[in-house]
C-alpha cells in the first residue's frame, strides 16, 4: 500500500476560534468531524511564530527560536520535500502564501509540483496597477480612526494601511462569489494535483492556505445581501483590514467585535473548503493510505484581554495564548477516531510526523517527535513542555500548570520598529537586488534607507552568556501566569511566587542553551 | 566521555598559557550556558583528541579574565604560541565550534 500525506496549513487559525477546542460559538463543522474521525492534540503549540519562523520548523522538523527568525530557508535546512528527493514520493506545494516566495526565501525548493495564487499579503502589489472601480478603502475604515490614528500611534500608519487596502480591493472588486476567494482557490487546486496524482507512486502534498489571515473579508463584507452570522446587527463599516497596534483610543468594542466576528465568518469559510477538500479526498478513495494533518501557524491578537492583550493583530513580539496555542488534527488509517491527546507538541513535530508516515523514518537531524506513536497510544507524552516565542524577543515556557514569559528586551519601543524587526529585516536583506520592487507600499530601496535609521542588528548573543559573580534573577518584566486558572495569561503572578518563575527561568534557559548548542 | 581539560589558574596562567595552543575557555561553575557548551565540547574534543583543552574558572581568576580582556562567560579562545588568534563569546554548536576552530 502506497502511504500518503496531505498536510493542510489554514494561517492565522488560532485554537479559540475553533469549535473541537472549545469554542462554543463558533461554525466549525468540519474541523469538528476531523476530529471525531481522527486525533485531536490539545496542547500544541508554536515554538517560534510568526508565519516563516513556524513554517521552517514545520518543513525542518527543527527548533529555531533561539537562532532564525524572519529569513530565508538556508542551505543547511532540510525540508521534507528534500527528504523525498530519490525516493519514490511526488511533492507538491499548493499555495497562495506569499511569505514562501518572498525574495530568496525559497520556501517552495524542492517540491516536484508548486501551483501558487497571487493576492495575499506580501503579494498584493501585484494589483496596484488595476484600476479600482466603484469602492475606495476609506468605505472599510471608521472616520475616526482615519482622524486620530496617525495622531495617537505616532507611527504614520494610515497611508501605508490605506494604499495595502486598495490593492486588496483592485483585487477583490473581480470576485463574484465565493469561490473567487483565496481559500477556495487553493482547496480546488489542490484537487486538481490529487486527481492527477500517480497512483502507482506515493504523494507528499502540503496545503497552504493564507485564510483566515486577514484581510477579512468574508462573503457579507462584498455581498450585499448577506450579513455577517455572529453579528448580522452591526451598523458600522467592515473594517476588513484593521489597524495594526494598539487598540486603546483607536478602536470601540463594538467595532473589536465586529472584526473578531468578521475573522470568525472567514474562519467558517475556510472549514467549509477543509470539508470541500475532505469529501473529495474521500471519494478519490484516498483515505485509506493517507493520513490528512491539519495545522496552523498561530492565532491571532484581536483586542483587548483575552482577544489579544489589547493590540489589533501581530505588531508585538508577544508569545500569548491567542497567538500560540494553534489547532492540530491528524486523521489516517489505522489511527484512532475521536481521540484527544493532552501532551504537548510542537510545530517541529510536522517534519517527522510526515517522514514517518512517508516511510522515510524520522531523520537524525530532526528535534521533532514522529507523533504516530503518540496517536496509536504507543507513548502517552512526548515532551514535558513547549516552548513559544519570538526570535530575539521573547521566549516562553508553557507546561501544564504555568506559563512563563521572558522577554529579551526591556520593551518593543514602538509597533512600527517592531513590525520591522520582525517581518522586514530578513527580506529587505535579500531583496538588495530589487531596488524598484515594492514591499509593503515602499520600494527596497526606501526600507533599506529605514534599515540603516533604526538599530536593526539585535544580535543578542548576551542572552547566552553572563558575569562572574552575577546571579540569575528572574527579569522584573517576567511573567508567570497560573495556567489553570488564568489560561488566557491576564494574571501575572510572577511576584507573588517568585520561586515559581525562577524554577521555570532556569528550565527555559536551560532548554534554551541546549537547543542553542544542539 | 566528559571532557575534563587542564584547569589554569591565576597563580600559574603567565607561565602555562605563554606559547600555549589549543581551546581555552573560560567559564562559571553555576552558567547554564557554560553547562551547554561543555557539552558541545565533550563532542568536539572526541572528534579533535589532539586539541589541547584549558579551562579557567572565571569566578576564581580574574587576574587572567582581565589578562584575556574578558568579561562575559562562557568564552572561548583558541591558542597559538600563547597568542589569542580567534575569540567567541557566547554559544555555538558542534559545527559552528569546527568551522571557527579551523579558520582561526
Amino acid at each position: 500500500m502506497k502511504q500518503n500525506v496531505i498536510v493542510v496549513m489554514l494561517d492565522s487559525l488560532g485554537a479559540n476560534y475553533v469549535g473541537c477546542y472549545g469554542n462554543k460559538w463558533i461554525k466549525t463543522p468540519n474541523l469538528d468531524r476531523l476530529a471525531r474521525e481522527g486525533v485531536l492534540f490539545e496542547n500544541n503549540y508554536i515554538e517560534g511564530v510568526p508565519t516563516i519562523p513556524c513554517r521552517r520548523s514545520m518543513l525542518t522538523g527543527r527548533y529555531f527560536l533561539h537562532s532564525k527568525g524572519w529569513s530565508a530557508l538556508d542551505v543547511e535546512d532540510t525540508t521534507i520535500a528534500d527528504l523525498c528527493w530519490g525516493r519514490p514520493i511526488d511533492s507538491a506545494l499548493v499555495f497562495d502564501c506569499p511569505m514562501y516566495r518572498l525574495p530568496k526565501f525559497g520556501y517552495a525548493r524542492g517540491y516536484d509540483k508548486v501551483f501558487f495564487t497571487h493576492g495575499h499579503e506580501n503579494d498584493h502589489e501585484y494589483f496596484a496597477h488595476d484600476p479600482l472601480l466603484h469602492r475606495k478603502p476609506e468605505d472599510f475604515v471608521e472616520d475616526h480612526i482615519l482622524e486620530t490614528a496617525d495622531k495617537i500611534l505616532g507611527d504614520r500608519v494610515v497611508g501605508p494601511l490605506l494604499a495595502e487596502m486598495s490593492c486588496h480591493l483592485r483585487e477583490s472588486q473581480y470576485w463574484r462569489s465565493e469561490e473567487d476567494q483565496m481559500c477556495p482557490r487553493t482547496m480546488k487546486a489542490a484537487v486538481d494535483y490529487l486527481k492527477k496524482a500517480d497512483r502507482n507512486k506515493q504523494f507528499f502534498l502540503w496545503v497552504d492556505s493564507f485564510d483566515p489571515h486577514e484581510p477579512w473579508d468574508p462573503p457579507s463584507v462584498y455581498d450585499p445581501d448577506l450579513k455577517n452570522p455572529y453579528d448580522p446587527d452591526y451598523k458600522g463599516k467592515d473594517m476588513f483590514l484593521p489597524l495594526m497596534g494598539e487598540v486603546e483610543g483607536i478602536f470601540t468594542e463594538p467595532e473589536l467585535n465586529h472584526i473578531r466576528m468578521l475573522h470568525a465568518e472567514k474562519v467558517t469559510m475556510v472549514d467549509k473548503w477543509l470539508g470541500y477538500l475532505m469529501d473529495q479526498v474521500r471519494a478519490m478513495g484516498l483515505e485509506e493510505n493517507t493520513l490528512f494533518l491539519m495545522v496552523s501557524d498561530h492565532g491571532e491578537p484581536l483586542g483587548n484581554g483575552e482577544h489579544g492583550h489589547g493590540i489589533m493583530r501581530k505588531c508585538r513580539p508577544w508569545p500569548y495564548e491567542e497567538l500560540v496555542h494553534a489547532p492540530m488534527i491528524m486523521k489516517g488509517p489505522g489511527l484512532p477516531a475521536g481521540k484527544r491527546v493532552s501532551s504537548f507538541t510542537q510545530s517541529c513535530d510536522v517534519a517527522p510526523t510526515v517522514t514517518d508516515w512517508l516511510g522515510i523514518g524520522v531523520h537524525p537531524e530532526h528535534q521533532g517527535q514522529s507523533l504516530l506513536p503518540l496517536a496509536r497510544g504507543e507513548v502517552d507524552k512526548v515532551r514535558d513542555f513547549a516552548v513559544a516565542g519570538y526570535f530575539r524577543y521573547s521566549a516562553s515556557i508553557i507546561t501544564k500548570d504555568w506559563s512563563f514569559i521572558h522577554w529579551l528586551r526591556p520593551d518593543e519601543k514602538t509597533a512600527a520598529e517592531a513590525r520591522f524587526q520582525i517581518y522586514r529585516v530578513g527580506t529587505i536583506k535579500t531583496s538588495g537586488h530589487l531596488h524598484d520592487a515594492k514591499i509593503m507600499g515602499a520600494t527596497v530601496t526606501e526600507w533599506q534607507k529605514k534599515m540603516k535609521e533604526t538599530d536593526f542588528t539585535l544580535d543578542g548573543e548576551d542572552q547566552w552568556t553572563c558575569t562572574p559573580g552575577s546571579i540569575a534573577s528572574v527579569p522584573e518584566r517576567d511573567q508567570l501566569f497560573d495556567r489553570q486558572a488564568d489560561p488566557y495569561q491576564l494574571n501575572n503572578i510572577a511576584a507573588k511566587d517568585p520561586g515559581r518563575a525562577s524554577e521555570l527561568y532556569a528550565q527555559l534557559r536551560d532548554f534554551m542553551a541546549e537547543l542553542r548548542v544542539s | 566521555m566528559p571532557a575534563e581539560g587542564i584547569p589554569i589558574t591565576d597563580a600559574d596562567f603567565k607561565e602555562k598559557l605563554e606559547h600555549a595552543a589549543g581551546v581555552l575557555m573560560f567559564y562559571k561553575k553555576l552558567c547554564p550556558n557554560c553547562k551547554a557548551l561543555e557539552k558541545m565540547l565533550d563532542k568536539f574534543f572526541v572528534a579533535n583528541p589532539d586539541v589541547p583543552y584549558l579551562r579557567i574558572d572565571s569566578e576564581e581568576c580574574p587576574a587572567a579574565m582581565a589578562a584575556f580582556n574578558t568579561e562575559r562567560v562562557p568564552t572561548i579562545c583558541v591558542l597559538q604560541d600563547g597568542k589569542v588568534v580567534a575569540r567567541k563569546v557566547g554559544l555555538m554548536n558542534l559545527r559552528e565550534m569546527t568551522e571557527f576552530y579551523q579558520s582561526a
